[in-house]
């Protein structure tokens, strides 16, 4: 049975949370409405009985509530592998319940792909070390929509699903879907919402060869509620969505046709790699907080968010 | 469409690319696909080869060895030239468990410890992975303790987070070079012990004879009056050794 989908309330422009970087995080505060967390990052894994547990660090778990004080959060976790038909990773969502029980977010998202299958040596789990893209098929989305509705459930928050970067060509689908039509099927039919990463996105239009304003036109906006932007670099011929640069100019272009006409867009967030910061800088971070901000005043008002002091 | 077989196989692909064990094409042809349809095995097979596929090994490969230069930067470091054929060698022979640091490195430093070559490789490796063992049992809670040792029939070992590391030359020496990309001094015929524990500041520091001797005095759990009865234990090393959290007793271990 669908769910019936409620946007959450504006946040504005937001930056994901670097660990280790305390005083790039405190520079960004001016600039900043909303932190997004990757509470995996604060965490040891450990296994236990064949299980994997996550045990966040107390001092890296202090830290974030520090400096991310007087700003709400977002999660968006890294390890939960949604799209697992082996099994997604309880001790993950063990962990977030933690988290929740400490802090409450105003939304939770992950990706749509796989980290964990089946080994066909033993039928035990197999980490695959990189997340890997679903077919698009009524199989995948038998699995996702029960899991989404059940996560936005277990903590009374959208869910939102993020849209992956992928090489592999020619993904198996069903029906004619391509990713847009998957992700339209998927909101439809669970009422989560959509984390839209724009530059995953624009990497798939550059690698896969398809025209990323005609694919765009097509995507439930509607369900739109946060959006990621980011950088990256070039290897071996393909774009890749690493996270280590500024914002490429198409992506900025996708960003200022995207904002108006998402209705119950939340949040535009800059993404940036803890390894990237050193090439980056935080003057860059700034820069792109920036031009997100400038975007989002000139389409949404100045009023729309929860301001913090931001400009 | 048999979805988890698709995932397990499409997975195990990219493992054994990524690793360098065997090619894409060449696990796929392996491996048993009779649960996956004509289309499903067309497409492994077309996917096993395309650049797409390539590049998907490469990234997995990049985070793993990524992990390793975070949790495992004093080990690659000692290893020297070695270092790219050791990390092939681990990726090759260990899969990929997990995408956290502390896991990769962990079973990257064991697998040092056990086969490394060249002057204090072993050592640093020990170190390396007893640091991490001592960080996660701090992180978990088990802070250091400050009170007396117990009662003199209670039941000691020592702590599941403890290791004592003989280094061949001082170990500030031996950091401070690796840490400074300098040349490592030589081995000498001289030990030098270091002692890892949850209640060191720095989690670590040398030791004398008599703390070394009263450490591995119990790696076998004994009372405490007999470990202070052994030949060449003296008190004031157990003391050390407890207030260091390097000793804990049997019935109440970690703690």
């Amino acid at each position: 049975m669908r769910d019936a989908f409620i946007p959450p309330s504006p946040l504005g422009v937001g930056v994901n949370y670097l660990p280790n970087s305390a005083a790039e995080m405190e520079a960004c505060r001016d600039l900043v409405d909303y932190f997004e967390l990757s509470p995996d990052v604060l965490c040891h894994e450990r296994e236990e009985g064949g299980r994997r547990l996550l045990v966040f660090q107390p001092s890296l778990l202090e830290q974030a509530l520090h400096l991310t004080r007087e700003r709400p959060w977002v999660v968006h976790g890294l390890g939960l592998s949604l799209g697992s038909a082996h099994g997604w990773n309880e001790g993950y969502l063990e962990m977030l319940d933690t988290l929740h029980a400490r802090r409450p977010f105003a939304w939770h998202s992950e990706h749509l792909g796989f980290l964990m299958a089946t080994n066909p040596d033993d039928g035990r789990e197999l980490h695959v070390g990189v997340p890997l893209p679903l077919p698009f098929t009524e199989e995948s989305l038998a699995l996702l929509v029960p899991r989404g509705q059940s996560l936005s459930r277990r903590y009374g928050v959208p869910f939102l699903l993020e849209n992956l970067t992928w090489y592999l060509p020619d993904l198996p689908s069903e029906g004619g879907r391509d990713e847009v039509a998957f992700l339209n099927d998927f909101t439809e039919r669970s009422g989560c919402g959509l984390l839209f990463d724009l530059y995953n996105f624009h990497c798939n239009a550059t690698n896969l060869g398809f025209d990323p304003w005609e694919a765009l036109a097509r995507l439930r906006l509607d369900r739109v509620v946060e959006i990621h932007i980011a950088g990256g670099t070039t290897h071996d011929g393909f774009l890749m969505d690493v996270h280590s640069r500024a914002v490429p100019e198409p992506v900025w272009q996708l960003l200022e046709w995207l904002v108006p006409r998402a209705p119950h867009l939340s949040a535009i967030t800059f993404e940036l790699l803890q390894e990237a910061l050193v090439v980056t800088g935080a003057d860059a971070i700034r820069e792109q907080l920036a031009r997100a901000r400038a975007l989002w005043t000139r389409h949404r008002g100045a009023g729309e968010g929860v301001r913090h002091g931001a400009a | 469409m048999a979805l988890r077989e698709l995932q397990s196989v499409l997975g195990r692909m990219v493992m054994d690319h990524a690793a360098g064990a065997r090619q894409g094409s060449e696990t796929l042809a392996a491996l048993d696909t009779s649960a996956l349809d004509v289309r499903e095995r067309a497409w492994l097979e077309a996917v096993s080869f395309s650049p797409g596929f390539a590049l998907t090994c490469f990234i997995q490969r990049w985070w793993r060895e990524a992990r390793l230069r975070t949790g495992a930067s004093l080990t690659l470091a000692a290893l020297g030239d070695a270092r790219e054929a050791t990390v092939r060698e681990f990726v090759r022979d260990a899969p990929c468990a997990s995408l956290f640091a502390a896991a990769e490195s962990v079973a990257f430093l064991q697998h040092v410890e056990a086969t490394g070559v060249g002057p204090h490789v072993r050592a640093v490796a020990a170190l390396e992975r007893s640091l991490w063992r001592v960080k996660q049992e701090v992180d978990a809670g088990h802070a250091p303790r400050s009170d007396a040792p117990p009662s003199s029939d209670a039941v000691v070992t020592t702590h599941p987070a403890a290791a004592l590391i003989t280094f061949e030359a001082p170990v500030e020496a031996v950091l401070g070079a690796l840490l400074s990309g300098k040349p490592l001094p030589e081995p000498r015929p001289q030990r030098f012990p270091l002692l890892v524990a949850p209640g060191l500041r720095r989690s670590c520091r040398p030791v004398s004879s008599e703390e070394a001797h009263a450490f591995t005095s119990c790696r076998e759990p004994l009372p405490l009056h007999q470990l202070l009865e052994a030949p060449g234990v003296t008190q004031e090393a157990v003391r050390a050794l407890w207030a260091a959290t390097a000793l804990c007793r049997l019935d109440a271990p970690g703690k």
